[in-house]
């Protein structure tokens, strides 16, 4: 039987068992990501389609034969109407044949997996970088509250938060690479060569990343443990027992604060893949986003297609894996059963 | 071992035991905080001593400075308190000692119950963790020996009979049982003060009594010093040595308990004292009922259902919060519907309205079927029934003038011409006993009784036949409540409107209701005069209620034992019985599957249960 | 024997109150006065169209207090006239975003049903893409100009503000006044405007400050790819793009702008949340 403060549950035996439960939950949370999978690909569709005659004629200039013009049609199926290329597009990608570059025919699907590995290293360093150092500052900010190390953490926190990841990148790049020569501005070396290096060339770009989501993560971290700390009864709970204030803010505060910064990481991450394009551009990296500006250049429609509902539903597919957390993560959203 | 699911002990005066050396002498403490700037005192020249193995209550309305007092005795104040004075626990002098050597004497020395168990646990850690770490919060004890003792503990408590409720968190605990872990935690380490800071104000009345007696048992057992804290003297000076009355941080009276209850030195201790006594003075004669008159609001056989909310893995439940309620209120009638937290007043007063419609049951308001009207038929019956919130501050739009907030039902109504409204609306103003001038004022500028007053002018602006109260005086202090009470005697009989009154506050609307209904988790328990149905409860239920806030007719009256215990002992109640046979120790397997129907057993006075008690049973 | 202690006054460490914040105001007020109004005021060579002869003059040359770029402009100018395009860019969107979206959540929230579902998923879709992403894809479909530009970041501004004001109407109507108001059959367009309107709209003012600070980056940086303000128009992002090439010889470049860029930035998010501490607190 299920009991609560009032008793004001009756049988459990009611509606449903919990493995029902489960299933209804994640056929729902299915049928959203489908959804907006479908919504994110056609418009996308849409709206890269809106102008197709430009394709042809950028890609060869103003001297485009008549022949050229004719096979960029017929790859692209522009004759047909819109929605029955969609139609195609969707089935192709379905199958998992994201397209064709127009200018090397390269297939999109392999582009993209040579060169997603490097972006996502990217962004799991910067993510990484960012609450390793996050979570000490706040920590450290909240132990001494009001004081001077409080006050210089949150003015750090607001400035790195309001200077761009691209300002940052140059700055680092002025002061690492150019004057003090220590670390590579540009230059890729893949971690199959060596490990050391690849770590070399990618912590200035992590790095440059990171840094403004350090001030956003370190500041709702020491707001969220300072709120505990002034208006939450089990914080005075746990003092009364006698413990130490860094054990309470470890072991009491920080875990209540995990799911609120799962949320902002969450709400966050499109500036974090955002912040790749321009990263990779800046230091050269043969990542994703450096590919999608070079298609956008080039007007490689499919490539751009391809690679902007690939980014959507990662970052689509990265909410999601958020939103189970918390169900692991919160008891309260798990099963309530005495 | 203390068996602790025995009936609740009678309410004699404690045994004396040995009164030890005092091992809290608390002298001319002062608190104050520094708000910004500005500085505001809290406590002001609080002296007692408190000896070994007895107990000391602190009595005192909310703002009267009793919690602080204790926090300050651990040292558990935020950081812009100012304290001063004298605090000697075991004869060491407290405020003196660094935060590294107060950390080592709370929970050691000192420890603490805290009120509301839901907020005072972590809700992300198990319970037996959260005890296990205070067990070992002082001594260099191994994990696990560290879990045997919190194992042994919660047993002692008695959370241990069917599973072993070490893993589980505090959600899903019910709040007695939340309280149990709390006092678990706070005698983990054996402390020869424990302080017990309103741990029975978040319960409900049966929980209530039970945990009391399980302080004052755990007292005993440990030679412990108690210091308990509550606002209700009438319940803790029965159970104490002595007691010290406070009130806006100042100690107003101080002595054995058995002296301050009989003879009360102060008119405020007095008043609190008699305040629970004269409870039956305050009751209503019943209206003579004009007979044969069609009554204004029937509802019958009312009942609705939540689903509750679904989350990955959790079962779905379904909550009946209303089942087959029926009543009827008559023209310029007050009945009161009381009850604990969720027996579904609130619910009912929403169905009443229909927001949202009940999903069986009828209500028939001034002969129309209300679930057969819809939009502006609806609205337009809206005009006769209104309502007042139990929030003063949210019910009133924070941007809106008071005046304009009074207008808005005539304008939507269309019951008052424009020319006309302003005057009607100061006419209004000055029949809730506010002068006119506030009447340009945000809500933010008024206080909570003013407030409360501006939503009742604006609640009787259409003229309604029927005005609901929602808890309508739940978050007022003592005093703003009892203006608020004698605000709405006067209007009772100037106005001719039929009031519904919510309330968890038996005492409350005792002065102010004709007729009186009991609910208990979604069905009506009894209903009938106010008078009958306080002095001679027929149901278990309401007896048991009533009991809660001390209102006996003898001093000195036995507890009868009308429950058993905070878990249900028997099987669970199937869903169409009635929901308090598992606590019940009079119930018999009809009980459990068939809902009783209202009998009536007397003038008006109806009652829901297959074994009414007899108004003269005393044991 | 008395023990006193007083909050622990060593070792604290307070800025002035408020200073944070009117010294924010105070730089805000000037960065605008001086991208706004002092070219109208004092004349100055013009960002575009610069001889040049005349290209890459060191700082603090006479006539071109920042000197000159690879193609002749002045600095400086380059400076004010990019801040003012940039300003102009974060303001707009920021004021549509508000209006619209604020509305689309409001309306979604308060009916509930199939409206908010339809308003949600559409809502939901766009702000699968990343904001930069969905820049890049919109603007891509045409040729760059500011108009295409603003388009592009309203995109990513109206679903923003529709979901706070979603979220902040849907506590709203929990309140007690909300019923209240309904009991006194108030029309839905007279709840809308009267009820919800006033009390929504100071959240969305300060998330639309904070939302300023955003744009600004976002169009940096969409300037910055070349994806943004057409060149030879100046903007701050077109600027430290520039400044990379030229970072080695003359920093100042590269320097002049980034710290333009950030300080502004810095004083929006500094008023943001301000305001929205004031509100949070009451």
């Amino acid at each position: 039987m299920i009991y609560s403060k009032s008793g004001l549950w009756t049988d459990a035996a009611a509606l449903s068992s919990p493995r029902l439960e489960l299933c209804r939950a994640i056929l729902r949370r299915l049928v959203i990501v489908g959804t907006v999978l479908i919504g994110v690909s056609a418009l996308t569709f849409f709206v890269l389609g809106i102008l197709p005659g430009n394709a042809a004629q950028t890609l060869f200039g103003q001297d485009a034969t008549p022949e050229q013009l004719a096979r960029i049609e017929a790859e692209l199926n522009l004759d047909r109407p819109i929605l029955e290329r969609y139609n195609l597009w969707a089935v192709e990608a379905l199958h998992g044949n994201l397209g064709h570059s127009l200018a090397s025919h390269q297939s999109a699907t392999k582009l993209l997996a040579d060169r997603l590995p490097v972006t996502i290293e990217l962004v799991v360093l910067a993510l990484l970088l960012s609450l390793i150092l996050a979570v000490p500052a706040a920590l450290v900010a909240s132990r001494w509250p009001a004081r001077f190390i409080d006050r210089s953490v949150a003015a750090i926190n607001i400035t790195t938060l309001s200077i761009p990841s691209y300002v940052f990148a140059l700055i680092l790049v002025l002061m690492f690479s150019v004057h003090l020569r220590l670390l590579p501005a540009i230059g890729f070396v893949p971690l199959r060569e060596s490990v050391v290096r690849n770590l070399e060339s990618m912590t200035l770009p992590a790095l440059a990343i990171a840094l403004p989501l350090f001030g956003l993560y370190t500041r709702f971290l020491r707001g969220d443990l300072l709120e505990q700390l002034l208006h939450h009864d089990y914080i005075v709970a746990a003092k009364a027992k006698g413990i130490g204030s860094l054990r309470i803010l470890v072991r009491h505060a920080l875990p209540n604060s995990i799911s609120g910064l799962l949320t902002v990481i969450g709400v966050n991450f499109g500036a974090l893949i955002g912040g790749t394009v321009i990263i990779e551009q800046i230091f050269a990296l043969p990542g994703i986003g450096k590919l999608l500006l070079e298609s956008v250049h080039a007007r490689d429609v499919p490539i751009v297609q391809a690679i902007v509902v690939t980014l959507a539903a990662i970052s689509t597919g990265v909410n999601l894996a958020i939103d189970a957390l918390y169900g692991t993560i919160d008891p309260r959203t798990r099963n309530a059963s005495f | 071992m203390i068996d602790l699911l025995r009936q609740p002990s009678q309410s004699a005066p404690p045994s004396r035991q040995a009164i030890g050396a005092p091992v809290l002498q608390v002298s001319n403490l002062k608190v104050a905080f520094d708000r910004n700037g500005r500085v505001e005192t809290a406590v002001e020249a609080l002296n007692f001593d408190l000896c070994a193995g007895s107990t000391l209550a602190i009595v005192g309305e909310s703002g009267s400075g009793k919690s602080v007092s204790c926090r300050a005795a651990m040292g558990l104040l935020p950081a812009n308190a100012i304290v001063s004075g004298s605090i000697r626990i075991m004869g060491e002098e407290f405020l003196t000692l660094r935060e590294r050597e107060r950390q080592l004497r709370r929970g050691r020395d000192i420890a603490m119950v805290f009120q509301n168990a839901e907020r005072a646990l972590n809700p992300v850690i198990p319970i037996g963790s959260q005890v296990a770490e205070s067990v070992g919060a002082h001594s260099r004890m191994t994990r696990a020996a560290a879990r045997r003792r919190a194992e042994e503990l919660l047993q002692l408590l008695g959370l241990q009979t069917r599973r072993s409720l070490y893993s589980a968190y505090p959600h899903e605990l019910s709040g007695g049982m939340r309280q149990r872990v709390m006092i678990a935690i706070a005698i983990a380490q054996q402390p020869k003060i424990l302080i017990a800071d309103e741990p029975t104000s978040s319960l409900d009345a049966v929980t209530q009594i039970q945990t009391i007696d399980l302080l004052l048992d755990l007292q005993k057992q440990f030679d412990m010093a108690l210091l308990l804290v509550s606002h209700d003297l009438k319940l803790v000076a029965q159970c104490t040595d002595s007691v010290l009355v406070m009130r806006r941080g100042q100690m107003i009276e101080h002595g054995p308990s058995a002296d301050v209850l009989e003879r009360p030195r102060t008119d405020y201790a007095r008043s609190l004292v008699t305040a629970a006594n004269d409870l039956c003075a305050y009751l209503q004669d019943s209206k003579a009922s004009e007979a044969n008159e069609a009554p204004l609001l029937v509802a019958k056989g009312v009942s609705h259902d939540f689903v509750t909310r679904v989350t990955a893995g959790s079962k779905r439940g379904l909550v009946r919060a209303l089942s087959n309620v029926s009543f009827e209120l008559k023209r310029a009638e007050t009945l009161a519907i009381v009850g604990e937290t969720g027996s579904g007043k609130s619910t009912l007063a929403r169905a009443l309205l229909q927001l949202p419609a009940p999903m069986s049951g009828s209500i028939v308001f001034r002969g129309h079927i209300l679930s057969d009207l819809k939009g502006r038929r609806l609205k337009e019956q809206w005009r006769h029934m209104q309502m007042v919130f139990q929030d003063p501050f949210s019910s009133l739009n924070p941007k809106w003038k008071v005046f304009d907030a009074i207008e808005e039902p005539m304008i939507g109504h269309r019951c008052v011409e424009s020319s006309l409204r302003r005057a009607r609306a100061e006419e209004l103003l000055h029949l809730v006993g506010l002068p006119v001038s506030l009447g340009d004022r945000l809500p933010t500028e008024l206080s909570g009784g003013q407030c409360q007053r501006v939503a009742i002018a604006r609640a009787l602006a259409t003229r309604p036949s029927l005005v609901i109260c929602d808890e309508a005086m739940s978050s007022l202090d003592a005093i703003t409540q009892h203006h608020t009470a004698e605000l709405i005697q006067k209007l009772r009989t100037q106005t001719g409107t039929a009031w519904l009154f919510i309330s968890h506050d038996l005492r409350m609307v005792a002065r102010i209701s004709d007729r009186t209904a009991v609910m208990h988790l979604g069905q009506i328990c009894e209903i009938g005069p106010t008078r009958a149905v306080y002095l001679e409860p027929r149901h278990p239920y309401s007896s048991a209620l009533l009991e809660s806030i001390a209102v006996t007719r003898e001093p000195g009256l036995k507890r009868s034992p009308r429950t058993s215990g905070p878990e249900p002992h028997g099987p669970a109640a199937a869903p169409a019985a009635c929901r308090f046979s598992p606590h019940c120790d009079r119930a018999e397997e009809r009980c459990r599957t068939e809902a009783p129907p209202l009998k009536c057993i007397g003038d008006g006075h109806f009652v829901a249960c297959y074994f009414p008690l007899n108004g003269s049973e005393v044991s | 024997m008395t023990a006193s202690s007083r909050p622990k006054a060593r070792g604290r460490f307070r800025w002035p109150q408020g200073f944070g914040v009117s010294s924010a105001a105070l730089t805000l007020l000037a960065i605008v006065i001086a991208c706004f109004l002092w070219p109208e005021v004092h004349s100055m060579h013009m960002p575009v169209g610069g001889n040049v002869r005349d290209a890459n003059l060191p700082l603090l040359s006479s006539d071109h207090l920042l000197g000159t770029d690879m193609d002749g402009n002045d600095v400086l100018s380059r400076l004010l006239y990019g801040g003012r395009q940039s300003l102009l860019v974060a303001f707009g969107v920021n004021l549509l975003g508000l209006l619209i979206g604020g509305t689309l959540g409001a309306v979604a929230a308060y009916f509930r049903g199939f409206v908010d579902t339809a308003i949600m998923r559409t809502i939901d879709i766009i702000i699968a893409f990343p904001p930069l992403i969905l820049a890049i894809a919109i603007s891509q479909a045409f040729t760059p100009s500011t108009g295409t530009l603003v388009l592009a970041l309203l995109c990513y501004s109206i679903p923003a503000f529709a979901r706070v004001s979603r979220a902040s109407t849907l506590r709203l109507c929990a309140l007690p006044f909300m019923t209240a108001a309904r009991l006194s059959a108030t029309s839905h367009n007279g709840i809308l405007r009267k009820h919800i309107a006033p009390n929504v709209l100071p959240q969305l003012a300060s998330y639309a400050l904070l939302g300023v600070g955003v744009v600004v980056v976002l169009e940096g940086a969409m300037s910055f790819l070349g994806l943004g303000t057409p060149p030879p128009n100046p903007s701050w992002g077109g600027m430290i793009f520039h400044g990379q090439s030229a970072m080695l010889t003359r920093p100042h470049l590269l320097i002049v702008p980034s710290v333009m860029l950030s300080v502004t930035v810095l004083c929006f998010n500094l008023i943001g949340e301000a305001l929205r501490e004031r509100l949070d607190a009451k």
